[in-house]
C-alpha cells in the first residue's frame, strides 16, 4: 500500500520526539526510495519522455524459414501422345516422409522471454502436388505452431496446389527460455504416388515471437 | 540517482534548523528527478500513462501504426492480360496505399532495431481461364500432377526513391521476358513477404471463381542507418510457378500455352491456359487491405 502524505500540525508545547520524527520521515523517505506507484502518481502523467526505450516488449524474428530436409526431385509431365517433359523441384517426397507431424527444429526460436504474453505470428507459402489432372487422389497439408512442444494453434487442412498459411496465437508465459517451432504434415502415402517425386514444399516462412511484458 | 540517502537523528544530539531543512531538501531534490529507482516495480499502469495520438509521434513501444482497406467489398477490379512477365500494383478502389508523407519528417523513421510488421489481405475473385486445373487438362493425360502455379502478392515500399522491394526480399517487381526465373534463397532473395493464391475455383459462366482471400505478412527488422518509410502498397504478379531452374529454387515465369503447358495441336500438354493459342489470364481482384505496425523493443 502506497504511503500517502497527510498534512499535520505540531501541537503547541509539544516537544519533537526523535523517534517520532525519524519514523515519520523514514516513511516518506521509503516511499520516495522506490515505493511510488499509481497511488502517488497523477493519472495521465507518464508520457513518452518518461518511458524507457525497449521497456515494454521483446521480439524475436526468425525469417527465411523453408522446409527442412527437402531435396531435388523430378516430376514428369505428359502430353496426350505420352511424350514427356520433366521438371525439377526442391521439395519433400514420400521416400522421406509417410505421415505425422514434423517439427522444423533447424529454424525454431529458442530465446529467453519475460513473464507476460507471447504473441506469435507465422506466415509461409506452400506448394502441394495436390491431385492428378482427373482430379482424383486429393492430398492435403497442415501447419502447427508449438511453444515448448505444446501445440498452440493448428491450421485447417489446405487442399489447393499453392497457398499461404497464416497462424496467430497468444499464450501466457513465465520468465525463462522458451522454444517456438513450426510443424507441418501432409497426407500419408497413397498407393498411386511414386515415392521419388516431389509432393510438398514450403518457403518464405517468418515466425515472430513478440513478448509483451506483464 | 534520486534515492534519498541520509541518516536518522540520534537521541540526545542537538538538531539545528539547517539539519532539519537538509532532510526535506533531500526529498525536494529527489522528487525533481524521479526515475526508475523511485517507482515501485510495476507501479505504473494504464491509468498513469498519458493519452497519446499517433499523429504526434511515437510512444513507447509503438512507433507508428496505420491501416487501409480499399473499400470495394465484392466489386472486383480487372487486371487483364496477365502472364507473369510484369507485376501490377493493386489500384482498384480507394485508398490503395498507405501514404505517410504528410507526417512530421515526411514519413515514419525506422532506426536500427525497429521492426515493421506488415499484414495484408487480397481477395482473388475470378479469372477467365475456364477449364483451368493446376494439373492440366485430364483430356491430355490423367497422370499429370498439380504444378506449383499461382498468383503472388507482395508488399512494396517507398523509402524516398520510388517503389522498391523491401530489403532482402526477391525483386518480383521487375518486368521480364518469359521464360524467366527469379532465383529465391534465404539471404537476399527471400520470399518472406510473398502470398501465393491458387487459381483453382468453381466455374460459372465465362469465369473461374477462386473467391479466396489470402493473408500475407512481412516482418522487417531494420539494421544500419535510419530510413524513412513514405508509402506502402501491394503488388501482384502471375500466374507464376515455383520450380527449380538448374540447381536453384526459383519463381518462374513460363511461356503460357507452350512447353509443358502447350495448348495447341493434337499432342497438347497440360493446356494452361485452356483455350488453344491463349497465353495470358484476366485476373479480378476485389477487396484488399494492408496494415503496418512499427515497434521498438529488445530483440
Amino acid at each position: 500500500m502506497a504511503y500517502k502524505w497527510t498534512e499535520g500540525e505540531a501541537r503547541p508545547a509539544n516537544l519533537d520526539d526523535v523517534d517520532g520524527f525519524n519514523k515519520s520521515y523514514n516513511n516518506l523517505k521509503g516511499e520516495i526510495n522506490g515505493g511510488l506507484d499509481r497511488e502517488n502518481l497523477r493519472d495521465g502523467t507518464v508520457g513518452d519522455t518518461q518511458l524507457a526505450q525497449n521497456a515494454f516488449v521483446k521480439y524475436v524474428l526468425k525469417d527465411a524459414i523453408t522446409m527442412q530436409d527437402a531435396s531435388v526431385y523430378t516430376q514428369t509431365y505428359y502430353d496426350s501422345a505420352a511424350a514427356t517433359t520433366t521438371q525439377n523441384y526442391f521439395a519433400m517426397a514420400y521416400e522421406k516422409y509417410s505421415g505425422g507431424w514434423i517439427t522444423n527444429t533447424a529454424q525454431q526460436i529458442s530465446d529467453t522471454f519475460e513473464e507476460g504474453m507471447l504473441h506469435i505470428d507465422f506466415n509461409c507459402w506452400y506448394w502441394l502436388s495436390s491431385h492428378f489432372s482427373d482430379r482424383t487422389k486429393q492430398l492435403w497439408c497442415q501447419f502447427q505452431i508449438t511453444v515448448d512442444g505444446n501445440p498452440v494453434v493448428t491450421s485447417g487442412e489446405h487442399f489447393q496446389n499453392v497457398g499461404t498459411v497464416h497462424l496467430v496465437a497468444d499464450v501466457p508465459i513465465a520468465t525463462g527460455i522458451h522454444v517456438v517451432a513450426v510443424r507441418w504434415r501432409f497426407s500419408p502415402w497413397l498407393l498411386q504416388r511414386a515415392t521419388n517425386i516431389p509432393v510438398f514444399y514450403y518457403d518464405g516462412g517468418q515466425l515472430l515471437a513478440l513478448n509483451r511484458y506483464r | 540517482m534520486s534515492k534519498i540517502i541520509n541518516d536518522n537523528f540520534i537521541a540526545g544530539e542537538t538538531v539545528s534548523l539547517a539539519d532539519t531543512n537538509a532532510k526535506f531538501s533531500d526529498i525536494e531534490t529527489a522528487t525533481a528527478t524521479i526515475n526508475e529507482q523511485n517507482v515501485r516495480s510495476e507501479g505504473v499502469d494504464r491509468r498513469t500513462l498519458k493519452a497519446h495520438a499517433y499523429s504526434t509521434g511515437r510512444m513507447e513501444p509503438l512507433v507508428y501504426m496505420d491501416y487501409f482497406s480499399n473499400g470495394v467489398g465484392t466489386s472486383a477490379g480487372a487486371y487483364n492480360g496477365q502472364d507473369g512477365q510484369a507485376a501490377f500494383p493493386l489500384l482498384n478502389g480507394s485508398p490503395t496505399e498507405m501514404d505517410w508523407t504528410a507526417l512530421a519528417g515526411g514519413g515514419v523513421t525506422l532506426t536500427a532495431g525497429d521492426i515493421i510488421r506488415i499484414h495484408f489481405g487480397v481477395f482473388l475473385t475470378k479469372h477467365d481461364d475456364v477449364g483451368y486445373d493446376p494439373a492440366g487438362a485430364s483430356t491430355t493425360s490423367p497422370a499429370n500432377l498439380s504444378d506449383a502455379i499461382g498468383v503472388v502478392f507482395f508488399p512494396m515500399w517507398d523509402i524516398g526513391a520510388g517503389w522498391a522491394t523491401v530489403t532482402n526480399q526477391v525483386n518480383l517487381n521487375n518486368t521480364v521476358t518469359a521464360p524467366h526465373s527469379f532465383t529465391i534463397d534465404g539471404s537476399t532473395n527471400r520470399t518472406d513477404g510473398v502470398a501465393w493464391v491458387s487459381l483453382e475455383g468453381y466455374t460459372a459462366g465465362s469465369f473461374v471463381f477462386p473467391a479466396r482471400m489470402v493473408h500475407g505478412m512481412l516482418c522487417y527488422q531494420h539494421t544500419g542507418a535510419d530510413i524513412t518509410i513514405e508509402k506502402l502498397r501491394i503488388h501482384g504478379r502471375g500466374p507464376v510457378v515455383y520450380q527449380n531452374t538448374g540447381a536453384v529454387r526459383s519463381i518462374h515465369v513460363p511461356v503460357w500455352g507452350a512447353g509443358r503447358y502447350d495448348n495447341i495441336g493434337a499432342t497438347k500438354g497440360m493446356a494452361i491456359p485452356t483455350n488453344p493459342g491463349d497465353s495470358s489470364f484476366d485476373i479480378y481482384v476485389a477487396a484488399f487491405q494492408m496494415s503496418a505496425t512499427v515497434l521498438r523493443g529488445d530483440s
